[in-house]
């Protein structure tokens, strides 16, 4: 079953906005699946929103990892623990990774970042999936969940801020420079090297798009980022043609003995 | 060859597949051709897809599951994806936790076909 826009209806956003309303109205429980510019999923349970994700807005794992708030190591190993039989937030509270708290915000923080992210690129079909019996659920559900109309209420909030945002020329997929010389202080400044945008500045800090997109406004506000035409000019490496148009290897060339392990039988 | 066409063709994968951080394009022996990188090592990357190409085509053919598509790697940091370029070069890209993998494999065809086209000329 796919919801698609109706007649007339018309920002490409509110296509997802309503087939969640919709959705959350009848109990549903199982996946709306995002088409656009962005794909993207949606889990409801019991018509409430439990998880969503998408590449437009860092999920649970690189939200922890890249913010280096939770290290690797444990990560690994309360997924191990948890993830195969749906525990994963029992395994992280229970290994004293996170607060049983911290997991509750967390699950939100990722969901609203990950339907505001689909909403803000636009959405040209959701199909709607309902729940099998033995397929694995999202790795962290939000527990009890967001109530659909209080999902919609927050990301029409953002995207109101978003649509401002926009008037500076700020948008999830604009690519970025830095205006200003020397070494910033600032993280989300030292990150912006005009190869990224807000969406990869987000995944690249490990923090959530709409906070991103935010701290961005004042950079851009006080002057010191701008945003790109298109992306700077790649760092290229471009080979010397010999006569069958690829290069030849000449040994060593490449510098590989550095980074593989030394080998003393070969 | 068109270098401007090849690097073109990468920076454009990066621009339209969310995710995609940084690529490259080496002969099949791992010698560099062109690359779109910003923090990987070009010559390093190249040999190493190389190598990572060659492993792939030879598992595929010891267990019978016929020609390679692609192999992808997957670290706690993103994603390693090598694409083969014809019989005589190969893409490697690389890309975030959050890459659209399902996407890069379709958009990647096209780079594939031009890369072909232009690595003839």
């Amino acid at each position: 079953m796919t919801d698609t826009p109706e007649p007339g209806q018309g920002r490409p956003s509110g296509v997802l906005l309503a087939s969640i309303e919709r959705r959350a109205k009848d109990g549903f429980t199982g996946t709306l699946r995002a088409e656009g510019p962005l794909s993207g999923e949606v889990v409801l349970a019991g018509g409430r929103v439990v998880a969503a994700a998408t590449p437009g807005a860092p999920g649970v794992e690189p939200l922890l990892l890249r913010s280096g708030r939770v290290s690797d190591e444990a990560w690994s190993a309360a997924f191990a623990e948890g993830a195969p039989h749906g525990r994963l937030a029992e395994a992280l509270v229970r290994r004293g990774v996170l607060g049983a708290v911290d997991v509750e915000v967390l699950a939100l923080t990722a969901l609203a970042d990950a339907v505001f992210a689909l909403a803000l690129r636009g959405v040209h079909t959701c199909t709607v999936m309902p729940a099998k019996p033995d397929a694995p659920g999202p790795p962290l559900p939000a527990d009890p969940g967001l109530d659909g109309e209080r999902l919609i209420k927050e990301t029409t909030r953002r995207l109101g801020a978003a649509a401002r945002w926009q008037e500076l020329g700020l948008t999830a997929s604009v690519f970025l420079v830095r205006t200003s010389n020397g070494l910033p202080s600032d993280p989300l400044l030292a990150a912006v090297n005009g190869r990224r945008t807000a969406r990869d500045l987000a995944f690249a800090l490990g923090r959530g798009l709409f906070a991103t997109m935010w701290s961005l406004t004042d950079l851009m506000e006080a002057g010191a980022v701008t945003t790109a035409e298109s992306a700077s000019e790649p760092s290229a490496h471009v080979v010397l043609e010999t006569p069958d148009g690829l290069p030849k290897r000449l040994r060593g060339a490449s510098d590989i003995v550095r980074v593989l392990p030394f080998r003393p039988d070969r | 060859m068109n270098k401007e066409a090849v690097l073109a063709e990468l920076t454009d994968l990066r621009k339209e597949v969310p995710g995609v951080t940084e690529s490259a394009t080496a002969s099949v022996d791992g010698m560099l051709i062109a690359s779109d990188t910003d923090q990987a090592r070009p010559d390093v990357l190249a040999a190493l897809a190389a190598t990572t190409l060659g492993l792939g085509k030879s598992t595929g053919h010891e267990v019978g599951m016929g020609e390679l598509r692609e192999v992808v790697t997957r670290c706690a940091g993103g994603h390693i994806v090598v694409y083969a370029v014809g019989k005589k070069a190969l893409l490697v890209v690389l890309g975030d936790e959050g890459l659209d993998v399902g996407r890069l494999h379709v958009r990647s065809r096209t780079t594939v076909a031009h890369l072909v086209d232009l690595l003839d000329q």
